[in-house]
């Protein structure tokens, strides 16, 4: 667990998402890639990203918001109930989410919502889910001490 | 003798229209930034046509707890695709091109402006001389 860097508080929440309780993530996607999956990877699959970081200026500079998009993915309708187990998955990691071993970060909001039935250019039968957790966060690299 | 008359049933009816104004206002700013970022197409410009960029549109405001809100959108679901990531039939790959979203954290402070003045005028008569 570290917020020493943008990149280790990504790892840090990717391994929360994946490895969280025992209807964990990772028994359920085939991997859960950071901004980008490669042409290759196996449906269902996921995609984490860490967007919109905003800084708290009523909090002087040393903390900020993200938000904290989750996007499953799955190839066919058939999926579909492994995408949505996905996203149930995501939901119990993320909600009430604490954690203060490196820095603070904590979980206070949440969006889901599953896209509709895809037409060109999209494939036909994706199943897709977005979730997006709003994080605050005092890392450890804004500490100037 | 004077009778005093009170006007904030007045001043709550011209806040509450200001308000509903000033949403609008912020709404055309961001219409008008999604479709400059849609110009440029997505990967080629190939997938965007002015189809899409011509289906950018506002909703009518509308109550909810905090106040009037807006909506804007479009009711192509092509677009929607393009933004939250695909399987793409036609180059087998993955894509995604956001366009929305950082319109909509680049035109923030734009649109906030927006709102303000558009509240400030029509809020103006009530302003001690």
């Amino acid at each position: 667990m570290a917020t020493t860097s943008t990149t280790s508080l990504q790892d840090q929440l990717r391994t929360r998402l994946l490895t969280f309780n025992t209807n964990a993530l990772d028994a359920i996607v085939t991997d859960l890639w950071i901004d980008y999956p490669p042409d290759t990877a196996a449906f269902p699959y996921g995609v984490m990203r860490i967007v919109d970081n905003t800084q708290d200026t009523d909090y002087d500079a040393n903390r900020f918001t993200v938000q904290l998009e989750v996007m499953i993915y799955g190839n066919k309708r058939s999926q579909m109930q492994a995408v949505e187990n996905a996203a149930d998955a995501c939901d119990k990691a993320m909600i009430d989410y604490v954690d203060s071993t490196s820095g603070i970060t904590w979980a206070r909001g949440r969006t889901r919502a599953t896209a509709p039935a895809t037409n060109d250019p999209a494939f036909r039968e994706s199943a897709t889910v977005r979730l997006v957790y709003e994080l605050v966060v005092y890392p450890l690299y804004l500490n100037q001490e | 003798m004077t009778t005093w008359t009170s006007n904030l049933d007045q001043f709550l009816r011209d806040q509450d229209e200001a308000e509903r104004m000033g949403v609008i206002a912020a709404a055309y700013i961001l219409v008008n930034s999604v479709k400059r970022a849609l110009k440029g197409g997505y990967t080629s410009g190939a997938f965007v046509t002015g189809h899409v960029i011509n289906s950018v549109t506002r909703s009518a405001p509308f109550r909810e707890g905090m106040g009037w809100s807006i909506k804007v959108g479009t009711n192509l679901d092509y677009a929607l695709f393009w933004e939250i990531g695909h399987h793409n039939v036609f180059t087998r790959k993955y894509e995604r091109v956001e366009k929305w979203r950082p319109a909509f954290m680049d035109s923030r402070p734009e649109m906030v402006a927006a709102y303000a003045r558009t509240w400030e005028r029509a809020m103006a008569k009530w302003r001690a001389n």
